[in-house]
């Protein structure tokens, strides 16, 4: 009985990180601020708190039950990463630690916990490490496979990324294995067949959160291609599934902007900052508040923004892509170049190129900026975003030709990509006529 | 501020999103009050600020801390709800004040303390409160409550008494417990108890009149104490003195008031038990009518019956002053006749049982001036208005489940009272008697046709102050 109940805890946490890591790496794929990494990002499920005070309890009487220590330990991973919750971070670690010291062989599970763990902090080569050592103790860990094919993904190495999710599939298929493979087709440009697989998870997402993941992930395929419509029926359905949750309604304050209906944008936009301040949130709002010539206002927004920066790197993080694009395009250079280049050092993602390019573009260095550009689609990803980027860097290089062709696709892509961002794409593409 | 060393960005030991509310109840009989603490991480600081910072000049100022407080304590008192029985009751805001706090990175934190209070007419016994705090929404962070019971016991409570984070000044780190997400509580609760540490400015306990001096603090402390044969021994004698010490604290004129006219009548022994043993009986019965009609289903709220005691009292004490000035005079009247009142059928005019009369020094022995019924009289004004700390006890120990033992605390209590109470009628006798024997030596005559007219003046003037301040009291208390 207790044991049983151990093993389905430990089992529910680790889908829900392996979930929302996925959400986080997708969402950063397709939004207006690419590459939102895992852990900044939109998608908040608070934890099961029963299964955490039920391993809690467990432990209290037996201390040294190594299963229940990994699975708390990931479940707090879990909870840090749902909850935005860094005091969760050391904890989770220590928690982990003392499953792997109770049983050093053979503790895939301990492994696998600090593989999700280093993710959660960005440190996706360590992520990498751990996943790979824990598949060494147990080959059929459909966790561990999750958490190299994020790891991988992360770092760019977007063959062996793919190659993880499809054996998670061939091991346990389900929203875990359906959202990464969905992910990998929408990378490669495949916007369909990502539509297609997302929508196999849906039957399979049982808890309102996972719905509500699903649901916003299917709204965004179809919002940004353009269809509007679809993409706000997506969300409704996963607020429905969940109330109040923060990335469906971000994703429906996102088609009330490209529909204009600004009052309704600014509604939803607060309601979700005053719930979850994140970064790309709070970035959204500012830029409908400038576009509407309301700056007051907006600067407060991004007031949160810039404390949110002075705080990660007065902790000697160095900040992350969200952050470089928004001072790339919020009047700071030099900052962006330096967060964009620290963050190229370690992953090679076509997210971490994209930002390299804005920011060497913005710091004036179109020629550097021309080679990540082109790196950001190497995979053939339709994002309006990463056109819009190439094409205003050639433009800057007076390769009028090439420039009109990727604004084009931009505005054909998604016209509403960016509310502050869309209109210089249409103005340049009028120039370029 | 904590720093946990968690790498990336832990400044605030619950996140920089972080919204951290603890909501402290501490539960009277007559109403309630919440202490509630709000702190807010970096980042909603930096949210909020547009708000507080009214002239804009980027400093949040004192004047607009201040307003800011009031708006955030009106905004989280209408947030919470709270259910006594069926009936809603809604919070007020006592006590506002916000102080910025520094936090990591050079950016302030934002602590918000509001002191909210909420009154109801009646607390039956085991009536359940449930409260209800839906101002936190989604927003992640610490949240917790707790309650106590001030004058006023739980008798069930799904929330800790103690808040495990020092009011959200410290954070436990412990590996195996979460942040709580508490953000109700669910309690059944008695009236009567001892009051709760630290309120002792609260107007909570307006059910049963706040007991604040340190007397009456150590009886009501006699409720849980430990129940062997010699504790209970002790427990009694304390109640007892406390009793006697009772009579003798400040605002027991009424009391003191017995005593002299107990002196006055020159009864001795005999007179003072009368009144002493009408003082107990009377004290012990009207705390356990008021104990029982405050727990009954309709209640009574004794706060509000007090002061219509006081009143009768004082119209009794206002009675027995009548009554001396009415025999005082017939009894100068009758001197001026030099011959026996016609009206009676004694022949001796100093010996028959008229109630309320001739309360001077007499010197006639073994006078029974003040009568049976005027002694009973003023030993009922004596009683009657229950000390509110006894009122405390016997709740308290009936919550308990210790009525019995209660019982005894008041009795015990009572008989203090009265001892007191004989005790300064016999010395007053006794100097009554050594003054008239002065007087009849050394004093001209005035003094003493007069003073017999003044002390039933004084009596009937503290008669009526008594009724007056009841009225008023009872009036007011509605």
């Amino acid at each position: 009985m207790t044991r049983n109940r151990i093993i389905s805890a430990g089992a529910t946490a680790g889908l829900a990180v392996v979930l929302v890591l996925v959400g986080g790496v997708t969402l950063g794929g397709q939004s207006d601020h690419p590459a939102a990494p895992p852990g900044d990002s939109a998608v908040v499920s608070r934890p099961d708190p029963q299964a955490i005070a039920g391993l809690q309890q467990q432990l209290t009487r037996q201390p040294r039950d190594w299963v229940s220590w990994a699975a708390l330990g990931t479940s707090y991973v879990d909870a840090a990463r749902t909850s935005l919750d860094p005091s969760l971070y050391p904890k989770a670690e220590q928690a982990l630690r003392r499953s792997l010291a109770l049983r050093t062989e053979g503790n895939d599970r301990a492994l696998t916990g600090l593989g999700a763990l280093a993710a959660a902090r960005h440190d996706f080569a360590a992520a990498r490490t751990w996943a790979t050592r824990a598949l060494a103790v147990n080959g059929h860990s459909a966790t561990a496979q999750a958490v190299l094919s994020d790891a991988q993904t992360e770092l760019g190495d977007y063959a062996a990324g793919l190659a993880a999710a499809q054996k998670l599939d061939g091991l346990e298929p389900g929203v875990t294995s359906f959202a990464r493979l969905s992910y990998h087709a929408e990378l490669r440009g495949r916007t369909g067949e990502a539509l297609r697989l997302m929508g196999l998870a849906l039957p399979a997402a049982s808890a309102p959160t996972d719905t509500a993941f699903v649901r916003f992930h299917l709204g965004e395929l179809h919002r940004q291609q353009g269809r509007l419509a679809e993409a706000d029926a997506e969300y409704a359905a996963g607020l429905r599934a969940s109330p109040g949750d923060a990335a469906c309604t971000a994703g429906r304050a996102r088609v009330a902007v490209a529909q204009q209906r600004t009052d309704e944008a600014l509604r939803l936009y607060r309601s979700v900052v005053a719930t979850v301040p994140a970064t790309e949130y709070v970035t959204e709002l500012g830029d409908v508040l400038t576009a509407l010539h309301r700056e007051p206002e907006a600067a407060q927004q991004y007031a949160v923004v810039r404390a949110q920066e002075r705080i990660a790197r007065s902790g000697g993080v160095n900040v992350d892509l969200e952050l470089s694009l928004f001072d790339a395009e919020h009047g700071a250079p030099a900052a962006a170049l330096q967060a964009a280049q620290a963050v190229w050092q370690r992953r090679r993602s076509v997210h971490a190129a994209d930002a390299l390019g804005w920011a060497l573009h913005a710091a004036g260095r179109d020629a550097e900026a021309l080679t990540y550009a082109n790196a950001a689609l190497r995979l053939g990803t339709r994002s309006a975003a990463f056109h819009y980027h190439r094409g205003v860097i050639l433009h800057a290089l007076g390769r009028r030709v090439a420039a009109r062709s990727d604004l084009a696709v931009a505005m054909e892509i998604d016209p509403h990509f960016s509310v502050l961002q869309a209109p210089r794409a249409r103005s340049l593409l009028a120039g370029l006529s | 501020m904590l720093m946990f060393g968690a790498g990336p960005a832990a400044a605030h030991p619950l996140g920089n999103f972080s919204v951290n509310r603890s909501s402290g109840l501490v539960v009277g009989a007559a109403g309630l009050e919440i202490d509630f603490v709000e702190d807010l991480a970096e980042i909603p600081t930096v949210q909020v600020t547009p708000s507080v910072d009214s002239d804009g000049n980027g400093q949040l100022g004192t004047a607009e801390l201040r307003s800011y407080a009031s708006r955030a304590c009106a905004a989280a008192a209408a947030g919470m709800r709270v259910r006594v029985g069926q009936l809603r009751v809604p919070l007020s805001v006592r006590r506002a004040s916000a102080e910025l706090r520094p936090g990591a990175a050079g950016l302030p934190t934002l602590l918000l303390e509001c002191r909210l209070q909420g009154g109801y007419r009646s607390l039956p016994a085991g009536e359940s409160i449930s409260f209800r705090d839906t101002g936190a929404g989604l927003r992640q962070g610490w949240n917790e409550v707790t309650a106590v019971g001030d004058e006023a016991t739980l008798r069930d409570s799904d929330v800790p008494r103690v808040s495990p984070s020092k009011r959200l000044s410290a954070y436990p780190a412990d590996l195996l417990s979460g942040p709580p997400d508490v953000r109700s509580a669910q309690l059944r609760v008695d009236p009567g108890g001892p009051a709760a540490a630290g309120a002792g400015d609260s107007v909570v306990g307006g059910f049963v009149p706040r007991v604040t001096d340190r007397l009456s603090t150590a009886f009501t402390g006699l409720v849980g104490h430990r129940l062997s044969a010699g504790g209970i021994l002790l427990a009694l004698l304390i109640a007892f003195g406390l009793g006697a010490a009772h009579a003798l604290a400040p605002g027991h004129g009424k009391t003191m008031m017995a005593g002299y006219l107990l002196g006055r009548s020159g009864a001795g022994g005999w007179a003072a038990a009368t009144v002493a043993a009408t003082v107990a009986f009377t004290h012990t019965v009207g705390v356990l009518v008021l104990a029982m009609l405050a727990t009954a289903a309709t209640a009574v709220a004794p706060s509000a019956a007090l002061p219509v005691l006081a009143m009768i009292s004082g119209l009794l004490v206002f009675v027995v002053g009548a009554g001396l000035l009415r025999g005082e005079l017939r009894r100068r009247r009758s001197d001026g006749h030099h011959g026996p009142d016609h009206n009676h059928d004694h022949s001796h005019p100093h010996q028959h049982l008229h109630p309320y009369e001739h309360l001077h020094p007499h010197p006639h022995p073994g006078t029974r001036a003040l009568g049976r019924r005027g002694l009973v009289g003023i030993g009922i004004a004596g009683g009657l208005v229950p000390s509110p700390s006894a009122l405390v006890v016997l709740l308290g120990t009936v919550a308990l489940g210790r009525a019995v033992y209660g019982v005894a605390l008041v009795f015990a209590f009572g008989v203090g009272l009265a001892t007191t109470l004989a005790l300064v009628g016999l010395l007053a006798a006794r100097g009554g008697t050594a003054l008239a024997r002065l007087g009849q030596r050394r004093l001209p005559r005035w003094p003493q046709r007069l003073l017999p007219l003044a002390g039933a003046g004084t009596v009937i003037v503290v008669g009526l102050a008594l009724t007056v301040r009841g009225v008023v009291e009872s009036v007011t208390a509605l």
